[in-house]
């Protein structure tokens, strides 16, 4: 299960993600994700309460990177330990921008 | 409710899987026997038919002795057999070389020592029936043709249990259909138009031994890696191994040949003349219920070794379980026809008047099959499992009470009841049998209990989340490590995710074992999804999105093996 929660203010938007971002989750997180992102230039994702993340979870988060590249910026936070785990042997450490 | 019993209940191991990979083999596995059938039987069958009853006769009378001298071919192909599977399931590639190499060395020392000691061991078994004079010039025109195709039937029988193992059942049932048609119109070529006799029919199924020994060995070069041994040599301990392990199935041929001996020698005591055509068409019957036999034994021997490898139980447990189902419908089913038209298969054999007796004797010999079908699988499972000690002691013993059986029988009751031996045989076999596999079950329930940490599941695609789920909470409620669950749970869920996608649909089929110890956990990972690519480029990319590619980099270590249309991953942490 994922509960999404996202807001938008002048470009500058803040999304937080709770629970597993599984293969099921992500499809859905990649819906809800798609217009949104649309007049963002700052984004932040708070991963402080997702516990799981797969590969499908991944391309997400990766579709997110690449898509805030050419629009602005883009920080992940409150990364927890086993889904920096994921992060460090998927490579995505080196991607992301994690604080 | 214990998380344990939750997670083992809601996604227990059920059989899909296993009963799928049975339903693909199983109608390959029954045309290879068929055909074989018609290779063994369509001399008596033609004979019969075209010559008559006492050329019959002399092809049953000689059957003994193609057991005896095929005991070798047997050996050979049914310890290589296990050897090379069992190798498969550990992923031991330099061990299977070096199995393959050995096999090589074996094969041509085999062919020329069957060659060879057949002679004398035909000669000594025709003059011990003391025949008429006529009757022995039969048998021996028909032994020549015989005995040049034995050489030549070492290396279709290894041949066929190495198609089998590497789960070419196409190429398997070709190649038999092949060799019996070849073997039929042979017969009737050299019986029917050249007037040759009995011996035609010998030099018949020579004829289609060759052709099939060439086409086997082509096939296996061209289209397998049985013969690659790149640059392992034969060793002493392997050759050894594989001698060994073909020890059970070879005394149970050797014994098959001293029964058919001795009781040929009762029965014809028994019945006088008649007693070849009477054990001619029992054994064209019990032909018929190995077909069934060996089509299920065949087509389980390739999963038996492969999670004998892997040391999977439950699924082995399973496996039997399906498989003796199976084997009990089908010669359930035969024995109910031979019961209800026995004199089919008399006519079959162009026998009008049947002898005295002749009837109750095929009913009464019929009782046994269905028995007979579950000793061999327990053979199977023992002999995968590496009991071999009582299964070759099982060999020898049960089946060396069968003449005793039946000559008990023919001194006390009317000659017919000889025909229950068989059933009095197999029944003896089949209570040790049940005795051993209980107490090996029992000792392996202590085992688990000892070790309740070990998961068998069967998981669909739409359950993978869910599972993944049960899994992290089971490390929880267990105290195992929760970095090892996570991993274990991740894994999985993206195995069943690739199965899914490169099936392009739900319907795969995947059964999991985890293990966890203190300080490592192991998944084993059983599906039916399409052949698992691995690309070299995208294993060296920084970023890792792919369901495959993160599984790799997650574990420890990672073996992966395409076997028989299945993928079979395991996973270390």
């Amino acid at each position: 299960m994922l509960n999404i929660s996202k807001r938008s203010e002048n470009g500058i938007a803040y999304i937080t993600l709770t629970g597993e971002l599984d293969t099921l989750s992500s499809v859905d997180f990649q819906a809800e994700i798609e217009g949104f992102l649309d007049d963002v230039t700052d984004l932040t994702l708070d991963l402080e309460n997702l516990v799981y993340i797969t590969s499908a979870g991944l391309r997400v988060l990766l579709y997110i990177e690449q898509t805030m590249e050419e629009q602005g910026e883009m920080h992940v936070i409150n990364v927890g330990e086993d889904v920096m785990y994921v992060f460090e042997v998927s490579g995505f450490t080196e991607v992301l921008n994690i604080e | 409710m214990d998380k344990q019993a939750d997670i083992k209940t809601d996604f227990q191991l059920r059989g899909e899987l296993t009963k799928r990979k049975l339903r693909e083999y199983l109608p390959a596995m029954l045309v290879t026997r068929l055909s074989t059938l018609l290779l063994v039987s369509v001399d008596g069958l033609v004979v019969g038919n075209l010559v008559g009853k006492d050329a019959l006769s002399s092809v049953s009378i000689f059957f003994p002795a193609t057991v005896f001298i095929g005991v070798i071919s047997v050996i050979l192909s049914s310890g290589a057999a296990t050897r090379l599977s069992v190798g498969m399931g550990k992923i031991d590639i330099d061990g299977l070389r070096t199995t393959r190499a050995s096999l090589k060395l074996l094969m041509v020392i085999g062919a020329v020592v069957i060659a060879l000691i057949q002679i004398p061991i035909v000669a000594v078994i025709i003059a011990s029936y003391k025949l008429s004079p006529e009757m022995n010039s039969l048998v021996w025109n028909y032994a020549i043709g015989v005995m040049i195709s034995m050489p030549f039937g070492l290396i279709s029988t290894i041949g066929v249990l190495q198609l089998q193992i590497v789960g070419k059942m196409k190429a398997l049932m070709g190649m038999a259909i092949l060799e019996g048609v070849a073997n039929l119109i042979l017969d009737l070529l050299f019986v029917g138009l050249f007037k040759m006799g009995v011996a035609g029919a010998g030099f018949g199924t020579a004829g289609a031994n060759v052709l099939r020994a060439a086409v086997t060995i082509i096939f296996l070069l061209k289209k397998t890696e049985t013969f690659y041994s790149g640059n392992a040599k034969p060793t002493k301990s392997e050759i050894k191994s594989i001698l060994f392990h073909g020890l059970p199935d070879g005394f149970s041929s050797l014994m098959l040949g001293v029964q058919n001996y001795a009781m040929m020698a009762i029965i014809l005591a028994a019945f006088g003349d008649s007693g070849g055509v009477i054990k001619g068409v029992c054994t064209f019957a019990g032909s018929l219920s190995l077909v069934l036999i060996d089509g299920v034994q065949g087509s389980m021997r390739p999963l038996m070794g492969l999670l004998s490898g892997a040391n999977a139980l439950k699924f082995l447990r399973m496996l039997m379980r399906q498989g003796t189902i199976l084997i009990t419908a089908l010669t359930g089913a035969l024995v109910l026809v031979v019961e209800m038209f026995p004199n089919l298969l008399y006519l079959a054999h162009g026998v009008k008047a049947i002898p005295d007796n002749g009837l109750l004797s095929l009913r009464f010999y019929a009782v046994f099959f269905v028995l007979r079908g579950i000793n061999t699988l327990f053979r199977l499972y023992f002999t995968n499992r590496k009991i071999l000690r009582f299964t070759t002691i099982l060999s020898i013993a049960g089946n060396a009470t069968l003449p005793l059986f039946a000559f008990l029988l023919s001194r006390f009751l009317p000659p017919a009841w000889i025909w229950w031996a068989y059933t009095l045989t197999e029944t003896v076999i089949f209570t040790a049998n049940i005795i051993r596999y209980v107490r090996l079950q029992k000792k392996e329930r202590e085992m688990r209990n000892r070790d309740e940490k070990d998961l068998y599941l069967t998981v669909t695609p739409p359950e993978a989340i869910e599972m993944s789920r049960r899994i992290r909470s089971y490390a929880d409620e267990n105290g195992i490590d929760k970095k090892h669950a996570f991993r274990v749970a991740l894994c999985m869920e993206e195995m069943v995710a690739y199965a899914q996608n490169s099936h392009k649909s739900d319907d795969v089929n995947v059964q999991i074992i985890i293990r966890f110890f203190p300080d490592s956990a192991m998944l084993m990972i059983v599906d039916d999804g399409r052949c698992i690519f691995l690309d070299k480029e995208e294993e060296q990319q920084k970023i890792i999105t792919t369901n495959y590619g993160l599984l790799k980099k997650l574990s420890k270590e990672v073996e992966y093996k395409y076997l028989l249309n299945l993928n079979y991953t395991v996973c270390k942490y």
